[in-house]
C-alpha cells in the first residue's frame, strides 16, 4: 500500500467517555475509508478513520468526518406522511402508509401492466436494499422500470465496461494507482470528490516523485493545480481529445502488437475511427495546445505503467461511454491492463453505487447477467425458483426514459427511495411536472425537495442505525454494522422493502414468500449463490471476516480468499457470448446488438475495441445563450446536501450557490466579485453571486449543484438540458448554453450627487461603483446620467480543503 | 401473414417520410435519429420480402425483427430530444417537426400491433428475447 503511516481523523462531540465504537464504513464518497462509529447512549456522538483499514489508514473527508450530525438533526422523519385529500401531507401510521402504497400498486399493475411501477433508488444505501429491490422489481413486479441516481453518477462506468471487456467491474484497483508511473485523471476532480485518495496519491508522489500526473478538465480544478500536466479542453471534446491522442500513439509505434493481436478484436475498425484527428485537428476542437498534446503522447506512449481514471467530466459529458471506450481503448492497443500498476479505473460517484449495479437493482440482472440471455433468465429463474417467463427479458430504462414514459401516462406509481431528484435531476422544471402527474413515493429520512410531489413518505433509517454491506470504486466490499437502532417510528430501507413484499404477497412457484430472508446478513448469504461463478463472485465472503480482513475485493471465492486485486490478470475478458453481461450496443446509436450480431463479431475472451465517432454536445453556446454552462460538485458537500447541510460546520464553510465566471467574462460584462448576477438558459434561470477567477476557462460558467431549495434560485438543474448519452443514457450535465445578465438598480444622478454621495447611498466602495460603470476615478458627474448600482454582493471566496499541503 | 406485411410496409413508408423531412438537420440528435432510422428502414426492406413466408417470419427475420423494434425505442427518444432542442432554440423547424411526431406515435402503435399479432401466432416465449416489452400486450 501507498500510506507509509497512519493518521486518525476524528470528530467526536460528547460529554466524558463514549460507550462504545462500531465498525463501519464512510457512506459519502467512493472511495471507501474504513471507519468506527462512536456511541453514547444509544446516540451516535462521532467518527474516527479505521487506522487499519488499507484504504485510508484512519484519514477521513470532510464530509466523511462531519456526516454524523445529520443523525441527530431535529427535523429527522419520524412517521410516514400521507396527502390528504386537501393536498396537505399529514401523519399516518406505517400500516395506513403501507397499505395505500400496496393498493396504488395493485391498481396500478391491473390498469397499467407490469411495466407502470418504477423503482428508483439510490447509490447511498446498502448492497443488501439494491438486491431486494432487483428480486422485487424482477421477480414480483415484473418491471423494466428499475433505476437508481446511479444513472446520473455510474451508468457510464458500467456500460463503457460492457463494451470493452464484456462484464462491469473496474479492471483496476487503488492498488495500480499506488504502483503506477503515470496517472491520467480524466474529468476527475479527485481532490474535491475523493479526498482520502487524492492524499494517497500526493503522499506517495511527494516520497518518490511517481506518478506523472496528468489531469484532464477545463477547469483548474485543486486537482489540476497539482498535475504535471493539465489538459485544460474545451467542453464536449473529450473524444477529439482522446481519438487525437490514440492516432499519435499508433503513429509514433507505441502499440503493442502482439497484445492485440492476441487478446483483442476490432483494431482496424478502431484505427479507421481516429485517422482523421490529426494532431492538429485535435489541437483545434480541443483548444490544447499542440506541444502538450505531444507532451501527452509522449507520458501515455512511454510508459510501461499506467492507471486511467475517470469521473463525471467523463460520465456526465456528450460522448459520454464514447470517451470511456476511448480509454480502454488506449490500455489495450499499449497492453497495459491486468498487470500491477496497470489499467483503467472507472470510478463510482457515490459510496454504493456500483454495488447497485453488481446485484442488479439497476441495469442488468444480479451478478452480471445479461438480460437478453435467455439462459442467464434461466438461471436467475432456478435460484429464484420462479418460472424463466416471468422474469422480464431486455434493455433496462434509465431515468429519462422513465420520464418519458410517465409523461405518456405510461407509469402510475413512481417509488423514489434515497434520493433527491428534484434538486439532483436535469432540467427539474419538466421533471416535476412529470412526477406531479404520478403517484408518487418518497422514502428518506428528511423531508427533501422532492417531498413536494410526494403522496407518501416513508421515514427512513441513516447511515449508522442499521447493518449491511457497501461497494465502493474498486470492488471493495465493506461492511457496516449497526451502531443504533434507528429512532423510533423509523424504519430501515430493507425492512421497508420487505414489509412490502410480504404486503404483496409476492410468492415463489411453489408458493413459498418470494423473499425468503429476514436480516440484511441473511439477505447477503442467498445474494453469495447467486454470485457463484459469475465475475463478482463473493461465494467467500461473510460478514465477519469484511470486518476481519477491512473489505475485501471481488471475485472473492475458494481460489481467491483475500480478493482479487485487480481483474483481467489472465488476460481472459467475459466476453464470450454465454458469459458475457451484454450483447453490446452500437457504439454510435446505443443500439442493442441481437445475440446473432454478437455472435458473428467471435469476441471468445478477447477484449473488444470499438470505433469512436465523434458526437458533439446537442446544445452549444449561441447568439442568445453565449455561455457553457457545467455543473459539479464542492468539496464541502454532497449531492443535495440532504445531510451535509445538516453539518453545522459545512454549512457554515458553504452556505450558498454561487457561478464561476473567468475573470475575462466579468471584466466584460464589468462584473464585481461576488456580485448577484442572473444565470439562465432556455429551461429557467439562477440567481447566485459571481465568484470570479480563472478556474473556469473564458465562456464557461460553473455552478455547483447542491442547492435546490424551492425557497431560493439557486438551483444549477433550473438550467440544465436533459440529453442523455446515447448508450449509458447518463444525462449530459456538464454542457448547456446559458447567459449572464447583471441585475442592477439604475440610479439618475442629480446635481447634487457626486460618486460617493451614490456610493454611500447604496453602501458599496466608491472603487466597485467605478468598476460596475466603467468609469475612471476623476469622472465629471452630469446630471441625469444613471449609473448602474449592483444590487448586492456576497463573499463567496470558499476555503480549500487541502490537508494533504500540510504534509507534503 | 398479410396483415404483418401491410404493418411493416406502413412502417417504411414512414420511414422514409421522417427520413425526407428532418434529412438535412446537422444537430447532433437529428443525426443520431437518421442514424438509426436508416438502419431500421434497411432492416424493414430485408424483413418485407421474408413475411411471405409466415411459418419462418421468427428464424429468417428475426435479428431484422429485433432490430426494427429497438431501433423504434432509440428513434422515439432522440427524437422526443431532437424536439426539446428545437424548442429551447426557438428553431423554425419546430412546427414541422411536432407533426412528425404523430408520424413516430403510429409507428409505435402499428408496431404494437404487430407485436400482439406475433405473439397471438407464436406465443410470448418465442417472442420474448425478440420484441421488447414496451411493445408487448399490457398483460406482460
Amino acid at each position: 500500500m501507498s500510506w507509509i503511516d497512519e493518521r486518525v481523523d476524528m470528530n467526536v462531540y460528547t460529554q466524558g467517555d463514549i460507550d462504545r465504537w462500531v465498525y463501519s464504513t464512510c457512506n459519502i464518497c467512493s472511495v471507501g475509508c474504513g471507519c468506527h462509529i462512536a456511541v453514547k447512549d444509544n446516540k451516535i456522538v462521532g467518527i474516527r478513520g479505521n487506522a487499519a483499514h488499507p484504504i485510508n489508514r484512519g484519514r477521513l473527508g470532510p464530509k466523511g468526518e462531519n456526516q454524523w450530525y445529520a443523525n441527530n438533526s431535529t427535523d429527522r422523519l419520524l412517521t410516514p406522511l400521507v396527502r390528504n385529500a386537501s393536498g396537505e401531507l399529514e401523519p399516518a401510521t406505517w400500516d395506513e402508509a403501507m397499505s395505500l402504497i400496496v393498493r396504488k400498486t395493485k391498481e396500478t399493475l391491473a390498469q397499467k401492466g407490469a411495466n407502470s411501477v418504477a423503482i428508483y433508488s439510490t447509490g447511498q444505501g446498502h448492497l443488501e436494499d439494491y438486491y431486494t429491490i432487483g428480486k422485487i422489481g424482477r421477480a414480483g413486479l415484473h418491471t423494466h422500470l428499475l433505476d437508481a441516481n446511479t444513472r446520473l453518477c455510474t451508468a457510464t462506468t458500467e456500460f463503457c465496461l460492457l463494451q470493452s471487456f464484456g462484464a462491469d467491474g473496474t479492471p483496476a484497483s487503488y492498488d495500480d494507482v499506488d504502483e503506477t508511473d503515470v496517472l491520467m485523471l480524466f474529468g476527475h476532480n479527485l481532490a474535491e470528490t475523493g479526498t482520502v485518495l487524492f492524499e494517497r496519491v500526493l503522499q506517495r508522489k511527494k516520497r518518490t516523485g511517481k506518478p506523472y500526473l496528468i489531469v484532464v478538465d477545463p477547469r483548474l480544478t485543486p486537482t489540476a493545480k497539482e498535475a504535471d500536466l493539465h489538459l485544460q479542453l474545451y467542453p464536449g471534446t473529450n473524444v477529439p481529445l482522446l481519438n487525437g491522442l490514440i492516432r499519435m500513439i499508433v503513429k509514433a509505434g507505441r502499440i503493442d502488437e502482439a497484445f492485440i493481436r492476441n487478446y483483442t478484436i476490432g483494431y482496424d475498425a478502431m484505427l479507421a475511427s481516429v485517422e482523421e484527428w490529426t494532431p492538429e485537428k485535435s489541437a483545434e476542437a480541443t483548444g490544447i495546445p499542440l506541444a502538450q498534446l505531444e507532451a501527452a503522447a509522449e507520458a501515455l506512449g512511454q510508459t510501461s505503467r499506467l492507471v486511467t481514471t475517470t469521473l463525471q467530466g467523463t460520465f456526465q459529458s456528450a460522448d459520454a461511454t464514447t470517451a470511456c471506450v476511448d480509454i480502454n481503448n488506449l490500455h489495450l492497443i499499449r497492453g497495459l491492463i491486468g498487470k500491477p500498476g496497470c489499467g483503467p479505473l472507472h470510478m463510482a460517484g457515490q459510496p454504493s453505487s456500483s454495488a447497485n449495479r453488481t446485484v442488479g437493482g439497476v441495469g442488468t440482472y444480479p451478478a452480471h447477467r445479461n438480460p437478453q440471455n435467455p439462459k442467464h433468465l434461466q438461471e436467475m429463474a432456478r435460484l429464484w425458483n420462479v418460472e424463466e417467463r416471468v422474469l422480464p427479458a431486455g434493455p433496462e430504462k434509465g431515468i429519462e426514459d422513465q420520464l418519458s414514459l410517465i409523461e405518456q401516462g405510461k407509469v402510475g406509481l413512481f417509488w423514489n427511495i434515497g434520493t433527491n431528484p428534484l434538486v439532483s435531476l436535469p432540467n427539474r422544471t419538466r421533471v416535476k411536472k412529470a412526477l406531479e402527474s404520478v403517484f408518487v413515493v418518497v422514502q428518506d429520512p428528511f423531508l427533501t425537495e422532492t417531498a413536494a410531489v410526494a403522496d407518501v413518505i416513508l421515514p427512513a433509517a441513516l447511515w449508522g442505525e442499521k447493518e449491511g454491506t457497501m461497494e465502493n470504486a474498486d470492488r471493495t466490499i465493506n461492511l457496516l454494522r449497526k451502531a443504533v437502532d434507528p429512532p423510533e417510528g423509523v424504519r430501515s430501507d430493507f425492512d421497508i422493502l420487505l414489509d412490502f413484499a410480504r404486503r404483496m404477497d409476492f410468492r415463489d412457484k411453489d408458493g413459498r414468500p418470494l423473499i425468503g430472508y429476514d436480516s440484511p446478513e441473511a439477505c447477503f448469504e442467498e445474494w453469495k449463490a447467486v454470485s457463484r461463478g459469475r465475475p463478482c463472485d463473493m461465494s467467500g465472503i461473510t460478514y465477519d471476516k469484511l470486518e476481519r480482513h477491512n473489505g475485501l475485493r471481488w471475485p472473492v471465492t475458494e481460489e481467491a480468499p483475500l480478493g482479487t486485486p485487480r481483474l483481467y490478470a489472465d488476460l481472459r475478458f467475459r466476453t464470450e457470448a454465454d458469459d458475457a453481461q451484454s450483447y453490446t450496443k452500437d457504439q454510435f446509436t446505443g443500439r442493442p446488438l441481437t445475440a446473432s450480431e454478437y455472435a458473428e463479431l467471435k469476441p471468445d475472451g478477447r477484449a473488444i475495441l470499438h470505433p469512436t465517432r465523434y458526437s458533439p454536445p446537442p446544445e452549444q453556446p449561441t447568439a442568445s445563450y453565449p455561455f457553457w454552462l457545467t455543473t459539479g460538485r464542492l468539496v464541502w458537500h454532497w449531492h443535495t446536501r440532504t445531510k451535509t447541510a445538516r453539518s453545522p460546520y459545512l454549512q457554515a464553510i458553504a452556505p450558498n450557490a454561487y457561478a464561476e465566471i473567468n475573470e475575462e467574462d466579468a471584466e466584460a460584462l464589468s462584473l464585481l466579485p461576488g456580485e448577484l448576477v442572473r444565470i439562465s438558459s432556455p429551461r429557467g434561470w439562477i440567481e447566485v453571486p459571481a465568484n470570479i477567477g480563472n478556474a473556469v476557462q473564458k465562456g464557461l460558467i460553473f455552478v455547483p449543484f447542491h442547492y435546490g431549495s424551492w425557497d431560493g434560485h439557486q438551483a444549477a438543474n433550473e438550467l440544465t438540458a436533459d440529453f442523455v448519452d446515447p448508450l449509458s443514457k447518463q444525462p449530459t450535465f456538464k454542457q448547456s448554453a446559458c447567459k449572464i445578465e447583471k441585475i442592477r438598480h439604475s440610479h439618475a444622478l442629480t446635481r447634487e450627487d457626486t460618486l460617493q454621495t451614490v456610493a454611500d447611498h447604496y453602501r458599496i466602495r466608491l472603487d466597485d461603483l467605478l468598476k460596475a460603470n466603467r468609469l475612471k476615478a476623476d469622472h465629471a458627474v452630469q446630471a441625469g446620467q444613471t449609473l448602474e448600482i449592483p444590487i448586492s454582493a456576497a463573499n463567496v471566496t470558499l476555503p480549500a480543503y487541502r490537508p494533504y499541503l500540510k504534509q507534503v | 401473414m398479410a396483415e404483418l406485411t401491410i404493418i411493416f410496409e406502413a412502417l417504411w413508408a414512414n420511414a422514409i417520410k421522417i427520413e425526407r423531412t428532418i434529412g438535412e438537420a446537422d444537430n447532433p440528435l437529428a443525426k443520431l435519429c437518421l442514424t438509426v432510422l436508416r438502419e431500421q428502414k434497411q432492416q424493414l426492406e430485408r424483413l418485407l420480402p421474408k413475411l411471405a413466408d409466415e411459418g419462418s417470419i421468427l428464424t429468417s427475420g428475426k435479428q431484422a425483427l429485433s432490430i426494427v423494434y429497438h431501433d423504434d425505442e432509440l428513434i422515439d427518444s432522440y427524437f422526443r430530444s431532437w424536439l426539446r432542442h428545437l424548442k429551447w432554440s426557438e428553431d423554425p423547424f419546430l412546427p414541422e417537426a411536432e407533426r412528425l411526431l404523430t408520424v413516430l406515435e403510429e409507428t409505435k402503435s402499428r408496431l404494437t400491433e404487430a407485436a400482439s399479432l406475433l405473439e397471438d401466432r407464436y406465443g410470448y416465449d418465442a417472442v420474448k428475447y425478440v420484441i421488447p416489452a414496451f411493445y408487448m400486450p399490457i398483460h406482460h
